[in-house]
C-alpha cells in the first residue's frame, strides 16, 4: 500500500537558523506515530510543512503522493499548538465552520465527541479553559475523515485528568484507515498509544523505531529511550 | 469563496453593527443639536469616515486571512483569499450607501427647503452619470487596495520582524512603478489629469445641460489598470501559495 506521507531530504531554515535538516521519512497507512523531541527540536516545523503552513527550503513533502498544496489540505487534519477557532465563536459555530469548509467533516461524530468531551454547543470558545479548548480542538480535528491527522502537542499544558480524557478520545475516535502523527515531549502519558516513534533532535532525525522493537531489542520503554536520546 | 466571505462577515459582524450604531447616533445627534449647515457637513464627513473604516477593515481582513492558521488551513483557492475581502468591502460600502440614501430620504422629507434631487435635475446631470462617478471611485479604491494586498503579501514573504516595513516600501515602489508605466504608455496621447469631460450648455438665462462623460484617457487608464490589477492579483496569489508562511 502506498505511503500516506513522504518527506524527501526536507530542510527548513529560518534566516540562518536550521530548523530541519535533510529529513527523509515515510508513514504508512493505519499507523499512530509519535514525533518526539525536546522543545525547539523541529517537531512543529515538520508538522507545519506537512500542513502547508510553511514551505520547505529544500526537499519535497508529499501526502498520498501529492505535493503539499490546495488538494492536500482536504486530506490532512491538523491540530496545531494554538486554537483554530475565532474569539466570536461558540462551540456550535466552530463545528459549523468545519462542516462548511471540509467536505469530510462528520457532524454525527463531532456530536458524539462533544458529549464524550463534556462540551456544550452553546459554550463560548473564549470562555473555555485551556483543557476544554484542547478538547474542542481535538474534536474538530478528529471529526474529519482525513487521511492524515497531525496533532501538535495535544496534551501540552493540560492537567492529568484532561490528558487522560484526550488520550482516550484519540484512541476511541481515531480512524484506523488513516495515519496519525502526534508530536509531544510529554512521553510518559502518551506512549501507550504509539505504534512507532520518531526522535528529532536539533532538526535532525536521530531514531525511528517500532515501539515493540524498542522493548524487545533495547529492553526499554519509549520514555526511557527518550531520556537516553535527549540526555544533556 | 462564498464560505470564506460568509466567515469574513461573521468575524466582523459585531464591529460592523457597532459602527452602524455609532454612525446612526452621530447622525441623529447632528440633526438634533447642530445647525443645518454644520450638521450636513459633519454628517457627510461621518459617512466618509465610515467608508474609510470599511477600507481599513478590508485590509485587516486580508492580512488576517493570509496570516492566520484557521484561514490558511481551509481548502480554498488562493484567489478566494484576495477576492473575499474585496467583495466584503464592496458589500459594506453598498450597505453604507443604502443607509445614506435612507438618511437622505428622511432628510429631504423633513427639510422641504433643500431638495438635492431637484437641484440635480435642474443641473441636467443624469443619475447614470453620478453612478458612473461612483463606479469610478469604487475602481480607484479597489485598484489601490489590490496594490496594498500585494504589498502585504510581499512583506509576509519575509520572516523578519521588518515585514510590515517591507510592505510599506513595496507599496510605494509599486505605486511609483505603475504610475511611471502609465505615464510612459499614455504620454502625449491623453492628459492624465483630465479624468472627466465637464461640458455645459447655457442660455443667457440659465444652465440647460451639464454633462459628465468619461474622457478617452480615463477609459484607457482604467483598461491599463485592470490589466495591471489582474497581474498584481496573480502575483499576490502566487506569493500567498508559495512564499507567505504562518
Amino acid at each position: 500500500m502506498s505511503n500516506i506521507l513522504e518527506l524527501n531530504h526536507v530542510s527548513k531554515t529560518y534566516g540562518g537558523k536550521k530548523a530541519l535538516h535533510d529529513i527523509t521519512l515515510d508513514i504508512a497507512p493505519g499507523r499512530i506515530v509519535g514525533l518526539l523531541g525536546s522543545n525547539g527540536s523541529g517537531k512543529s516545523t515538520l508538522m507545519k510543512l506537512v500542513a502547508g503552513l510553511l514551505h520547505p527550503s529544500s526537499g519535497d513533502v508529499r501526502v498520498t503522493g501529492k505535493a503539499v498544496g490546495l488538494e492536500t489540505k482536504s486530506l490532512v487534519s491538523f491540530m496545531p499548538d494554538r486554537p483554530l477557532t475565532e474569539s466570536w465563536m461558540k462551540v456550535r459555530d466552530a463545528i459549523a465552520y468545519y462542516r462548511d469548509f471540509y467536505a469530510d467533516f462528520d457532524q454525527e461524530k463531532a456530536k458524539e465527541m462533544l458529549d464524550f468531551m463534556k462540551l456544550g454547543e452553546g459554550e463560548k470558545v473564549r470562555h473555555l479553559s485551556k483543557g476544554m479548548n484542547e478538547r474542542l480542538q481535538l474534536t474538530l480535528a478528529l471529526s474529519r475523515k482525513a487521511r492524515l491527522y497531525l496533532l501538535d502537542e495535544p496534551i501540552g499544558g493540560v492537567d492529568p485528568v484532561a490528558r487522560g480524557k484526550i488520550l482516550d478520545a484519540i484512541v476511541k475516535f481515531y480512524d484506523e484507515d488513516s495515519s496519525l502523527i502526534i508530536s509531544t515531549h510529554l512521553v510518559t502519558d502518551i506512549e501507550r498509544i504509539f505504534d512507532e516513534v520518531i526522535f528529532i533532535r536539533e532538526g535532525e532525525l536521530v531514531m525511528r523505531e517500532e515501539v515493540e522493537t524498542l522493548r524487545l531489542k533495547y529492553g526499554k520503554s519509549v520514555d526511557e529511550m527518550f531520556k537516553e536520546v535527549y540526555a544533556e | 469563496m462564498m464560505t470564506l466571505l460568509k466567515y469574513d462577515f461573521r468575524r466582523n459582524w459585531n464591529t460592523l453593527l457597532a459602527g452602524l450604531a455609532v454612525l446612526i447616533i452621530v447622525q441623529i445627534g447632528l440633526a438634533l443639536f447642530f445647525s443645518e449647515v454644520t450638521g450636513s457637513v459633519v454628517g457627510v464627513i461621518a459617512y466618509v469616515g465610515a467608508g474609510v473604516a470599511i477600507y481599513v477593515k478590508m485590509i485587516k481582513t486580508y492580512r488576517s486571512n493570509i496570516r492566520s492558521f484557521n484561514r490558511r488551513l481551509v481548502p480554498v483557492t488562493g484567489l478566494s483569499h484576495v477576492l473575499s475581502p474585496i467583495i466584503f468591502g464592496t458589500l459594506c460600502w453598498l450597505g453604507l450607501m443604502v443607509v445614506a440614501a435612507i438618511h437622505y430620504f428622511i432628510y429631504s422629507t423633513t427639510h422641504t427647503g433643500i431638495n438635492f434631487t431637484s437641484y440635480i435635475n435642474d443641473s441636467g446631470i443624469h443619475v447614470s452619470e453620478i453612478l458612473n462617478v461612483l463606479l469610478f471611485l469604487w475602481w480607484v479604491a479597489i485598484f489601490c487596495i489590490i496594490i496594498i494586498f500585494l504589498s502585504i503579501s510581499i512583506g509576509g514573504s519575509f520572516r523578519f520582524k521588518t515585514g510590515p516595513w517591507i510592505s510599506i516600501v513595496a507599496f510605494f515602489v509599486l505605486i511609483n512603478v505603475i504610475s511611471w508605466l502609465e505615464n510612459i504608455i499614455f504620454s502625449g496621447r491623453f492628459n492624465s489629469n483630465e479624468l472627466f469631460h465637464f461640458t455645459e450648455e447655457s442660455t443667457a438665462l440659465s444652465t440647460t445641460s451639464n454633462r459628465i462623460t468619461w474622457s478617452d484617457g480615463t477609459w484607457a487608464s482604467i483598461i491599463f489598470e485592470i490589466i495591471v490589477a489582474v497581474i498584481l492579483v496573480g502575483v499576490a496569489v502566487y506569493l500567498n501559495n508559495k512564499k507567505v508562511e504562518v
